[in-house]
């Protein structure tokens, strides 16, 4: 018997993002209930405000989850895969690639760390922290 | 440095984002009833057995009141309070991570509380209020025992650890949003149970603080 080929029909195969962790680098909050203000590095003004797939690709990037798996979690919410969108895949490496390299707000690590809080929680949750002493991010990120 | 451990359950499944929840989303009717539970009482800690046939105490802890869907400010101080007092109250456990070889009982970071722990009956509504898939627990001490049974040391010092990570079987609540992303996703849009309270394999971390405490800051579904 032949064996079946793993059908990944939302994988970025290959791609060399695919392993890296999503992490935020601004402070942020929310706008509305899918759009979100981030904030400049002094935290002074907002500089962006994000919609519809960067607003996923933002709010995942916790320091803690890859490119691919930011990507597979979107196309379960199809319910069946197969019902997502066949270029998925492309579109959100399209949508992070502008956070990270045009308005540089989130960055790509090697290996999963907790995030600073103040970029961890929204502004207006970061009374939750409470406890929680200064990030995790490696020294080499 | 990022250690993994393995324990309990290798099994692993198909990762989805943890996630937080909106703080300024619309208001929804489900705010009251996050504050009556949050303000309400006490969710029995998840009992666990250890391998080794020790018995977990079973931990009361309160339920996550924070709702991460309220406003900003609607969460008191008090209870706050309450959270890590209700914690702090979870019975006999058995300690095996140390800190410079001295056994050092973990808890668990205000910001994976606020995100993960919940009384199950504040969960769905949570959920809905906030952005994308949440997971959860019902009590802190559901961590913690995962946690406190594995024997990582942690070298002494003013130093912050790296994180350790260990893979344990935990009981777990996931809500997913029901309709397509990404605006399906948005602060308000229905959410299904998927996990009901299944022991489920989760990364959870922990570091060793500046003050010497084992603080688990990382909670993850893989």
């Amino acid at each position: 018997m032949t064996p079946r080929a793993e059908t990944r029909p939302h994988a970025l195969v290959d791609h060399p993002w695919a392993t890296k962790f999503l992490a935020r680098r601004r402070s942020w909050d929310w706008h509305g209930p899918a759009e979100i203000d981030v904030f400049d590095a002094d935290g002074s003004a907002v500089t962006d405000v994000l919609r519809d797939w960067q607003t996923a690709v933002f709010h995942t990037a916790d320091g803690n989850h890859t490119l691919q798996e930011f990507v597979s979690s979107m196309a379960d919410q199809y319910g069946d895969p197969a019902a997502a969108p066949a270029d998925l895949a492309q579109t959100l490496l399209a949508e992070t690639r502008a956070l990270v390299e045009d308005r540089q707000v989130v960055e790509l690590w090697d290996r999963a760390a907790d995030l600073a809080d103040d970029l961890d929680l929204p502004r207006s949750q970061r009374h939750l922290a409470g406890d929680k002493p200064a990030g995790d991010q490696p020294a080499d990120q | 440095m990022r250690r993994a451990v393995s324990a309990k359950d290798p099994s692993r499944a198909g990762a989805r984002p943890d996630t937080e929840a909106a703080t300024d989303s619309p208001a929804t009717d489900a705010a009251p009833i996050r504050r009556a539970v949050a303000l309400s009482g006490l969710a029995l800690g998840q009992g666990a057995a250890l391998g080794q046939g020790a018995a977990l105490g079973q931990g009361a802890a309160l339920g996550q009141g924070a709702a991460l869907g309220q406003a900003p400010g609607q969460q008191g101080a008090d209870l706050g309070a309450l959270r890590r007092q209700a914690a702090a109250h979870g019975g006999p456990t058995i300690q095996r991570m140390t800190v410079g070889g001295a056994p050092k009982a973990s808890s668990v970071s205000g910001t994976t509380s606020a995100k993960h722990v919940m009384a199950e009956a504040g969960q769905a509504a949570d959920a809905e209020a906030g952005y994308g898939s949440r997971t959860y627990v019902t009590s802190e001490a559901t961590l913690t025992a995962a946690v406190d049974a594995n024997a990582h040391n942690f070298a002494a010092g003013p130093a912050r650890s790296g994180r350790v990570d260990i893979n344990a079987s935990v009981p777990i609540y996931q809500y997913d949003k029901t309709n397509a992303p990404p605006a399906g996703m948005a602060a308000g849009q229905p959410v299904a149970r998927s996990i009901n309270g299944v022991a489920t394999n989760c990364e959870i971390g922990a570091v060793k603080t500046g003050a010497g405490d084992v603080s688990i800051t990382h909670f993850k579904k893989v």
